[in-house]
């Protein structure tokens, strides 16, 4: 990374000597991370979304994840309808934005036994609804997600048909019992989860690498003629395999499919600007104890992504299920897990922290001018979680629902469904919203009129 | 239904292979279970949950419902079965029943008919990737999160084919990487004078399979040339100088960093320092103290683009008695050198054919000998055909390069002087309209000469008012010349530097050019001297693409000749492949490539096992790739115990913590991969890893553990002798023993259930799904120990069962805390003595880490079961199923009867069907 322009102090010594003088790596890092933290983002000219006099704004749609639930009574308004001044305590820092947003309390997700369901269980079927398959092995079901529904309809428009964002990657954390591609949030259909950028350069990359401001017209040449050429080589191998094999070819087919998608699309669209900014930083390593500003270099991102209209759908895991991240920012000593399954006050209190982050997105999206309205007005962001609570129940969770929709959603408010009501409702609702007709999403049973 | 996937069914017992006079009846243990505790709901008339027990009515019915019975075991064994409210088996039921279910399928399965499996076909995971990266081109690609999606994770491993899965994300970067590390080997164009890298230089390969340790060395005299445009930038401490530099021109490939430095000696260790490339470490060394500068010389790779290097001394110290004496590193701020890329060897070597070989025949054989390098096995004449093309493709491209010729030309003025001269009584003149200013313009000048220089001289009319009029203005401006003179001199440089491709021409100008670019690229590319890619070029493309393909990223067995019904001995070179993944997490030498040539491999496994395990590669990937996945290692990363473990000093808490982070955690991993890698070196028996009485260790971490060696010092790691120490074999690593905690305590049924799974191959099955954990009922029970409060939790019959297993481990384990340290006692001001004994389901008592450990050794059949298993699944890259029984018996008689010595382990794995053979593609 980039850090010209890093403030200085240094010690000097008989003219052509620099004496060191030992302080921690970190000092150094937090003052990269600074630098990081996105003064382009008023730079950065947004691609012309529309033609001049065209009535709509394209609509998009996030969803936020924060996993394990919070404690219920710290985030339910006592009363449905309009939002009191007075937010309960989780939504606090949503108080500026009450008529931005409305809570939403009752849904469930699929439950496993007993009326409950494991980490890996509930995450995967967020957004799916899905009846999936717990296993361990390689034979995992689910289903698709709503983004990607949304993704395979509107997505062909962007440049990036959708993006997913998380802040840590899937293989390191493991539950038992579970093969841990559960702990995806998209998944393009019932076997193939997609998998996060977890670190901002990642998403740097994904936004912008392939982009036709770093990537010239002979560049693409060159990778349409390797693509063609490994296509050849596939192809020549397909009848010595078995099935299994098979599959895996078929899986990288499909991935020279798309990047070749990818070319097209660059090359059909409008050049999106890379924004001036130093790459962020891709090891991971560096970004594990600044939790929040990774979240915030990323959202930020896909903010920008909104604005410039280079996707329309984002998935964002702000944490996975059974993190064994330590907040220690909030005096917290036990690992998330195990403070979701000890310690009620809390987990509501890292739920607090996740839900500023959502109004710190919110916020932004709001300040984005378009058209005579805001981003925000022209989006559907969803922040919530598949477990309402420490104890794996997966009924009446916690969701919270920001922006107008174009027009199509009336914030401000607390709806509360009855206790039966599936999650994927909303996600048809939304998806309605999109032009995305769907009938049914794993277990929906309708929609959620009203919103 | 595979066993290691869901459930102990197939593993509990005792490791051995059951004889047949002890085999269970139906008729006294299973049968009776059922009646009394099962078929209440689950019989005839609606069964819950659709399972339906009462139709097992004998061993044969048992056999057929293997599913259900899986599912059976679990439950009951969880505890969930028989429902709260029922009557509950006794512990002792439970074991017999599970013992004699689990015998009945391990009759059965050792009699039924062989069958060798058949894995999925292999991605390169990362590791492997960068390691054949290494052994084929001679590129050491730097190991970090951007390079390309994590592995997936099957069973803890990160090489099972059947979970790992490819992505539009691999894809892209995998051609990337590939264009990176061709044009990193193959250095096309006008190269840099230097000289070729030596034998004494930073590499871990020559490109031909031959690894090289890294290492530093005293250097040779300097050269100064090549040094790219370099700044020096301000900076925060640690970092003792930095630069940012672009590679400007210049490609990226292996640069050499020379630097003169000294050190003010304090302390007992030499200065160390830390070259830092855009703040990571790609090299260090050890600076010698001394009054004189001296040179020191650095070997690493470098991307194309914008970077920053720095100079950091790894080792600060202040002698705590005087602290005027410090340990200082010196940096001459002048002379540091930064040239490259070098040459590689590599490309000699990936270029090389016989002399009389040449046009088309030449690359011919090339390409082909890289494609039988990087396929594994020799490509067919369709494949080399395919890489030709390709080639031929990048042949039809053009190089741009600039000449004198060209850049004079920018230097002439717009348009030349006798015009200007002319020109000038026009100035100011006006307004006309464009008719009459054209008239005007062809009456001074002659219509020809207009028409030469129409274009530039426009460049001096200006539009005014409406409707709107022109003026000539300034006329001087057209003698300036067509580029500024800042400019021109820029573009100088690159007359050096020869053709380059139309990107890297775009890029470079537009870099050095700036705001004149745009409006003279057109002109720029018209007048660029244009030539078509060189053959080098050409070859490397074809390899790049050679790198995208499925035969190079996977790893394809080839079908063999036998029908597709039968089970199939692999082909040699298939073998080879698995031969040198296994062991090495790379592509094969060319020893093993010749022996499978001559269709020897299969009867030489043996000796070629011995050579192999004795090669650097073996100790490096069989600890990186096996045995930290197998230990659950690589979670020591994610890791951050609370600072108060690690410090009394509330003033010092952070320090402590980026301690553990920067260095403790490092040194904790040190121990455990050396102690490992003793074991395969010194081919000791496997059942060292239980209880040897040895290990690794350093000041830092001896201090750490608040043991006293003598001699050790911070910078090495020494073997030191365990007898008078509580500690030996990995169980009792500062590594494995933090992972096993929580941050701020530690954690009895983790510890518990890591031996289980880790090391007895039992693991327990997850919680159940509403069980509150520990502390949710903190009210009454604040006020008890940890082991009363999980002496409660395991009232709960719902959790009883398992954590009977896992405590009753756990807890022998409690004389070491949350970080690794020995401790006796615990609480505030270490009030309570801690009680180390636990207790097993079975009523065997285990005390304390020795206990524990001879409790183990005890089971050492069920552990080299469990490692044999593990390192089978490893190295076939798949879950075992029920068929690998057999051969595990038989990779564990040999292992067994060998003392349990690491090789025999090894080459009976590489001898077993598993290994050897694969299913039919069309079998079954």
């Amino acid at each position: 990374m980039n850090v010209r322009g890093t403030p200085c102090r240094w010690h000097r010594k008989k003219g052509s000597t620099i004496v060191t003088k030992p302080t921690s790596r970190r000092t150094v890092l937090r003052g990269l991370g600074a630098v990081v933290a996105l003064p382009w983002l008023e730079a950065m000219t947004p691609r012309p979304v529309m033609a001049a006099g065209a009535a709509r704004h394209p609509l998009r749609m996030a969803v936020l994840y924060m996993p394990m639930g919070t404690k219920m009574i710290d985030w339910t308004p006592p009363e449905t309808g309009a939002l009191p001044e007075n937010l309960p305590l989780n939504l606090r820092s949503m108080a500026a934005l009450r008529k931005d947003f409305s809570v939403i309390t009752g849904l469930r997700t699929p439950s496993g036994l007993d009326g409950a369901a494991l980490h890996s269980h509930a995450m995967s079927t967020f957004l799916t609804g899905a009846a999936m398959r717990p296993t361990e092995g390689p034979d995992i079901r689910n289903g698709a997600s709503a983004d990607q529904i949304a993704a395979k309809a509107v997505g062909g428009q962007t440049y990036l048909p959708s993006l997913q964002m998380g802040t840590f990657a899937v293989n390191r954390t493991i539950e038992p019992g579970f093969n841990p591609a559960y702990l995806n949030l998209s998944w393009r259909d019932s076997v193939t989860p997609v998998r996060p950028a977890t670190s901002p350069r990642e998403v740097f990359d994904r936004l912008f690498t392939r982009s036709a401001g770093a990537e010239s017209r002979s560049t693409r040449a060159r990778h349409r003629s390797i693509l063609d050429y490994v296509r050849e080589e596939a192809n020549s191998l397909e009848s010595d395999l078995g099935a299994q094999d098979r599959r895996r070819l078929d899986q990288y087919l499909t991935s020279i499919r798309e990047v070749e998608q990818q070319i097209q699309r660059v090359e059909r669209m409008p050049a999106p600007t890379t924004p001036k900014m130093n790459v962020p930083d891709g090891d991971w390593s560096r970004w594990v104890e600044r939790w929040q500003e990774q979240v915030r270099v990323q959202a930020d991102l896909m903010v920008l992504a909104f604005q410039a209209d280079l996707t329309r759908v984002c998935t964002f895991a702000l944490e996975i299920e059974r993190s064994v991240r330590v907040f220690r920012e909030l005096g917290i000593r036990d690992d998330y897990h195990g403070v979701s399954h000890g310690n009620e006050d809390d987990l509501s209190r890292i739920a607090a922290y996740q839900v500023a982050q959502f109004a710190y997105v919110v916020e932004k999206m709001k300040q984005v001018r378009e058209g005579d309205g805001t981003l925000l007005d022209h989006s559907m962001m969803v922040f919530g979680s598949a477990m309402s609570n420490g104890g794996h129940n997966t009924t009446n969770l916690p969701i919270l629902l920001a922006g107008r929709g174009c027009g199509t959603l009336k914030p401000g408010r607390h709806f509360r469904f009855s206790r039966e009501t599936p999650l994927s409702n909303l996600w048809v609702s939304l998806l309605d919203r999109m032009d995305v007709r769907v009938d049914k999403l794993g277990d929906s049973r309708g929609r959620l009129s009203d919103l | 239904m595979r066993w290691m996937s869901s459930t102990l069914i197939l593993l509990a017992g005792t490791g051995l292979p059951v004889r047949a006079d002890e085999a269970p009846n139906f008729d006294q243990i299973i049968g009776p279970f059922l009646t009394k505790h099962c078929v209440q709901c689950h019989g005839e008339t609606k069964p819950k949950g659709d399972i339906a027990l009462h139709q097992f009515k004998d061993e044969a019915s048992v056999l057929k419902g293997r599913k259900t019975w899986v599912n059976v075991i679990d439950q009951i064994r969880a505890g969930s079965m028989p429902p709260k409210g029922r009557p509950r088996p006794e512990a002792k039921e439970v074991e017999a029943l599970v013992r004699a279910v689990t015998e009945t399928f391990d009759r059965f399965d050792r009699a039924a008919k062989p069958d060798p499996g058949r894995v999925t076909m292999r991605r390169l995971s990362r590791n492997e990737y960068v390691n054949t990266i290494r052994d084929l081109v001679g590129v050491q690609l730097i190991v970090d999160d951007s390079l390309f999606p994590p592995d997936e994770v099957g069973l803890g491993f990160y090489n099972l084919g059947e979970f790992q899965s490819i992505s539009a994300q691999h894809m892209d970067r995998y051609i990337q990487l590939a264009e990176l590390i061709t044009k990193s080997a193959i250095v096309v164009g006008k190269r840099s004078d230097l000289p070729p890298l030596d034998d004494q230089c930073w590499r871990e390969s020559d490109g031909r399979g031959n690894p090289r340790s890294p290492r530093f060395f005293p250097p040779p005299p300097p050269g100064n040339k090549g040094n790219p445009s370099f700044r020096e930038l301000k900076d925060k401490e640690p970092i003792s100088a930095r630069f940012a530099f672009s590679t400007g021109p210049l490609q990226g490939g292996m640069f050499r960093l020379t630097w003169q430095l000294k050190s003010v000696a304090a302390g007992d260790e030499v200065a160390k320092c830390r070259i830092l490339l855009d703040g990571k470490e790609v090299a260090r060394g050890d600076v010698v103290a001394s009054k004189e500068w001296k040179q020191y010389e650095f070997f690493f790779p470098i991307k194309p683009g914008e970077h920053t290097l720095g100079i950091a001394l790894q080792n600060p110290f202040t002698d705590p008695t005087d602290a005027s004496k410090r340990r200082e590193l010196h940096v001459h701020r002048d002379k540091v050198v930064l040239s490259g890329p070098l040459v590689p060897d590599a490309q000699a070597f990936l270029l090389s054919a016989p002399g009389d070989l040449t046009g088309e025949a030449r690359s011919r054989y090339v390409l082909e000998r890289f494609a039988t390098r990087a396929f594994r096995r020799p490509a067919s004449k369709e494949e080399v055909d395919r890489l030709l093309k390709i080639a031929k493709q990048a042949q039809t491209r053009t190089r741009y390069s600039l000449s004198d010729a060209v850049i004079d030309w920018f230097q002439e003025p717009k348009v030349p002087k006798q015009v200007v001269d002319k020109l000038r009584s026009l100035e100011s003149r006006g307004p006309f309209d464009q008719e009459e200013l054209t008239r005007q313009l062809q009456e001074k000048l002659g219509k020809e000469l207009f028409e030469e220089h129409r274009a530039a001289i426009f460049e001096a009319v200006e539009t005014v008012g409406t409707p709107p009029k022109l003026v000539v203005k300034s006329v001087a401006r057209l003698s300036e010349p067509r580029l500024p003179k800042a400019a021109t001199n820029q573009l100088r440089q690159f007359v050096q530097r020869g053709a380059m491709d139309e990107d890297t021409f775009e890029q470079v100008l537009a870099d050095t050019l700036g705001g004149h670019w745009r409006s003279h690229r057109d002109t720029i590319f018209a007048k660029a001297d244009k030539s078509p890619e060189p053959w080098e070029g050409a070859m490397a493309f074809a390899m790049q693409a050679a790198l995208c393909s499925p035969k190079f990223l996977f790893r394809v067995e080839v079908e063999s000749g036998t029908p597709g019904q039968q089970p199939q001995v692999l082909d040699d070179y298939a073998l080879a492949s698995r031969l040198s993944y296994f062991l090495w997490s790379s592509m094969p030498d060319q020893e093993l490539i010749d022996l499978a040539a001559k269709k020897q491999l299969h009867s030489n496994l043996a000796a070629q096992v011995k050579r192999m395990l004795a090669d650097p590669r073996a100790q490096q990937s069989l600890y990186e790739d096996f045995a930290e996945p197998w230990l659950g290692l690589r979670q020591l990363r994610n890791v951050n115990p609370e600072p108060k473990l690690l410090t009394n000093d509330p003033r010092r808490e952070a320090e402590a913590a980026q301690h553990f982070r920067d260095v403790l955690r490092e040194d904790m991993l040190t121990e455990t991969r050396m102690f490992f890698q003793e074991i395969v070196r010194e081919d000791r028996s496997v059942l060292d890893l239980i209880d040897g009485k040895f290990t690794y260790l350093n000041l830092r971490l001896a201090q750490h553990y608040q043991h006293a060696f003598p001699g050790l010092k911070n910078d090495v790691f020494t073997r030191v002798d365990l007898e008078k120490v509580p500690r030996g074999g990995v169980l009792t690593h500062g590594s494995v023993l933090t992972i096993t905690s929580m941050p701020s305590r530690t954690s009895v049924p983790k510890r518990g259930a890591w031996v289980l799974e880790r090391m007895l191959g039992t693991p327990p099955p997850p919680p159940p799904a509403d069980v509150p954990e520990l502390g949710k009922e903190k009210e009454e029970t604040a006020n008890l120990s940890l082991r009363k409060r999980l002496e409660r939790h395991r009232t709960d019959a719902a959790c009883a069962g398992c954590h009977a297993r896992m405590d009753g481990i756990g807890f022998a384990l409690e004389n070491f805390d949350a970080v690794g340290r020995f401790r006796v006692r615990e609480g505030k001001d270490d009030k309570n003595p801690i009680d180390v004994t636990g207790e097993l389901p079975s009523g065997v008592k285990v005390e304390g880490p020795a206990g524990l450990k001879k409790y183990l050794r005890d089971q050492k059949h069920m552990f080299a079961r469990c490692f044999a298993e593990k390192m089978l699944t490893f190295a076939v890259g798949r879950r075992l199923d029920t068929y690998d029984k057999r051969s595990v018996d038989g990779i564990l008689r040999s292992l067994e009867s060998n003392d349990y010595r690491f090789s025999a382990l090894a080459t009976a794995i590489v001898q077993s069907d598993p290994f050897r053979m694969r299913r039919g593609k069309d079998q079954r």
